[in-house]
């Protein structure tokens, strides 16, 4: 949180325009405050009419939804936004997270489906995930952050020339570090992503995948291949 | 059970009766065609009988009595009644028939081309009658009549007995089709809802019948079912919100006033307020998921889940985690088997077993995970060499939050078990605790899951 307020006042141009859709007052206040220290400038709408004025208003950058809502409820403005061509991300956040509400939400048109409570950084990562073009490609499906590439097509993995040997899991969430080069990926974006699971267990797996990783992948000269973002996640580093 | 016991089938019914029915009609035409035939023989001998009384009527002398046979022999050929008088040293003295000592009596004769003394006589019945003088009497009639009728009636009874049957054998197999039609729909009906498909109901053909009517009243109660499941699920939506939503708003609250509190006092206080909210938001999750689990609504999603690699996966993931607790964890054999079923749920059961076991075992102590194909059952069983669960706390432990810590004091929320339990249900398992060996000072305990493979193909084991 600190993190996020020393960048208040770093001027208005670059941040996100976000429209959050949150009936409760309260929720909506603290999100909104949270949201704008991390660099968002937030429009609330309080309910389902509202936020269609509002999308046809202003241009958004994302759209935080909440699925349970006055006067026309989360599913249909999500529908109608998307019958009307609206490709802003959305991103559905509801107290609903059984698989049937979230496939619901996905096949509706959601980009992302978070179950509420969510932490804000986790939120933050998600939305910056959804906004940013998805990382270019390059040449036969190779990823390449500093010393690192990931060949997708034929799962090598190399650093600085050298070919690493990662067991499956290992080699989906380096994938998905790099795909997201300058973003954080958040430990359920991981468990979500690579793992395919709709709940957290207790104990940190992802910690520990990507304790193994760093074994193999950080050997001199080079320096830490993945940082970690204290309480929230990783990001592959950009020395690397 | 014996095989005998076992009820027949619908088909095998049908065609029990059929063949039933076929026995009796068989019994019932032959009795029939004796009957008719003893009363047409019976018929013929009083003809003979009376033709025989006509003729000895006023006890002719036997000139008149030759004269009354010649008489008859000229005047009524077409009845083909034919007679012969003997005299008592068996000679011929009068009438057509030829036969050599007739026996005494009515009986059947047969005439050879020799005896044949009437024209259109070939066979048939005689009365033969000894007269005072000791001369002999006989009437013969022709059997051929008789001969038709019998065919007559064979054919009758054959005709009968083909086109009854064929009727009978259509009704009772299309009787037989229809109500396993109508059985058939109810099945996959029902296995279809038990998949998840609430919407699915029994064909109602608008004819109308007792079928139709079953069809309607089940249908009935399936609409009846399903407003139920839908208002638990709204009921469940609601806890999930209007429970979830005032308990975030005290925690931005609270999480505000860390913020703003600095370094008070209180800091600590409100942190462990934090803490304990974050706790009511898990156990809200985790009952949640639990109903989600037990309502089968997720029986949707299933498919045809390789445990192989899931469980290797799982286990090669917690090796790391359970050495930093110091406890050892291996995979001590691993069948392959495919089950069908939520790959997602499958592996939350397993890691609520693993981390069951790291949590409630002291550090060096030794788990293991095995995956047992033995044919009629397929086991996965994660046990450990730990303290164990004396057997009268095992079923209490399987109870929603039942922790064995009576203060309640270790963290978790007591359904982890629970949890486990409605997985393993879902996909037609059972949970099984046991000891691991018989050190009563260190039993150790085994969480299995049995699946069995008796009511259908449930697991198959894996191709190639």
């Amino acid at each position: 949180m600190r993190r996020g307020a020393q960048r208040i006042g770093l001027g208005k141009n670059g941040n996100m325009r976000l429209l959050l859709v949150e009936d409760d007052v309260e929720t909506a206040a603290f999100m909104s405050r949270e949201l704008t220290k991390r660099l968002y400038d937030v429009v609330i709408a309080r309910d389902g009419r509202d936020a269609l004025f509002m999308v046809n208003d202003a241009n958004f950058d994302a759209i935080v939804l909440d699925r349970r809502l006055p006067l026309i409820d989360g599913m249909e403005v999500l529908k109608r936004l998307r019958n009307q061509d609206i490709s802003t991300p959305i991103l559905m956040l509801t107290a609903l997270g059984a698989l049937a509400d979230k496939v619901e939400g996905l096949d509706g048109g959601a980009d992302d489906y978070v179950v509420k409570p969510v932490e804000i950084d986790e939120l933050d990562a998600r939305l910056r995930a959804l906004s940013r073009r998805p990382a270019v490609v390059g040449e036969a499906g190779v990823l390449r952050v500093g010393s690192i590439e990931v060949n997708l097509l034929r799962h090598k993995v190399k650093r600085g020339g050298q070919t690493i040997d990662l067991l499956p899991l290992e080699f989906s969430v380096l994938a998905m570090l790099l795909r997201n080069s300058d973003k954080v990926v958040t430990r359920k974006m991981l468990l979500e992503e690579v793992w395919g699971y709709d709940f957290e267990p207790k104990t940190n797996i992802v910690d520990a995948q990507i304790a193994r990783i760093r074994t193999k992948l950080n050997f001199p000269p080079h320096g830490e291949a993945i940082v970690t973002v204290r309480g929230t996640g990783y990001m592959i580093s950009d020395a690397a | 059970m014996p095989r005998s016991a076992r009820p027949l089938s619908l088909r095998a019914t049908a065609l029990a009766y059929i063949a039933a029915f076929l026995v009796a009609f068989g019994i019932a035409g032959t009795l029939l065609y004796i009957a008719a035939l003893r009363g047409i023989d019976r018929e013929i001998d009083l003809r003979l009988s009376a033709e025989t009384a006509d003729l000895l009527r006023d006890k002719p002398a036997r000139a008149a009595l030759v004269a009354r046979i010649d008489q008859r022999e000229q005047q009524r050929p077409i009845y083909a009644l034919g007679y012969m008088l003997l005299d008592a040293s068996g000679r011929r003295i009068a009438g057509a028939v030829q036969m050599q000592n007739p026996p005494a009596g009515y009986s059947n004769v047969e005439f050879s081309d020799k005896l044949m003394g009437v024209e259109g006589l070939d066979s048939g019945r005689s009365l033969s009658t000894k007269l005072p003088d000791g001369s002999a009497l006989v009437v013969v009639a022709d059997s051929d009549p008789i001969n038709y009728t019998e065919r007559l009636l064979l054919r009758i009874l054959v005709i009968g007995f083909v086109v009854s049957g064929v009727i009978v054998a259509t009704g009772m197999l299309s009787l037989a089709t229809t109500i396993r039609t109508r059985m058939r729909a109810v099945r996959t009906t029902a296995e279809a809802i038990l998949d998840g498909d609430m919407t699915r109901r029994l064909p109602v053909t608008g004819r109308g019948g007792e079928l139709d009517e079953e069809a309607r009243t089940l249908n009935h109660m399936l609409d009846r079912i399903a407003e139920l499941l839908a208002s638990l699920k709204h009921v469940s939506d609601d806890v999930a919100h209007d429970l979830r939503t005032p308990l975030m708003r005290l925690r931005h609250r609270l999480t505000g006033m860390v913020e703003y509190a600095g370094a008070t006092p209180l800091l600590p206080d409100i942190e462990r307020a934090i803490t304990e909210c974050d706790g009511i938001l898990d156990l809200f999750a985790a009952i949640l998921r639990l109903s989600e689990i037990e309502s089968g609504a997720r029986r949707a999603n299933f498919a045809p889940v390789d445990l192989g690699p899931l469980v290797a996966d799982l286990v090669s993931t917690f090796v790391p985690v359970a050495e930093e607790g110091g406890r050892s964890l291996e995979l001590r054999k691993l069948d392959h088997a495919v089950l069908p079923g939520d790959r997602v749920l499958l592996a939350q059961m397993l890691i609520n077993l693993i981390e069951n076991a790291m949590e409630h075992t002291p550090p060096g102590s030794k788990i293991g995970v095995e995956v047992h194909d033995a044919g009629k059952r397929l086991t996965i069983s994660v046990s450990d060499d730990g303290p164990g669960i004396p057997p009268d706390a095992r079923a209490s432990v399987l109870r929603r939050f039942t922790r064995l810590d009576s203060s309640r004091t270790s963290k978790g929320h007591g359904l982890g078990l629970t949890l486990v339990g409605a997985i393993a249900r879902l996909h037609g398992g059972t949970l099984v605790l046991d000891d691991v060996t018989a050190d009563s000072a260190k039993p150790g305990l085994r969480v299995s899951i049995i699946f069995s493979r008796h009511d259908t193909a449930n697991i198959q084991p894996l191709q190639g």
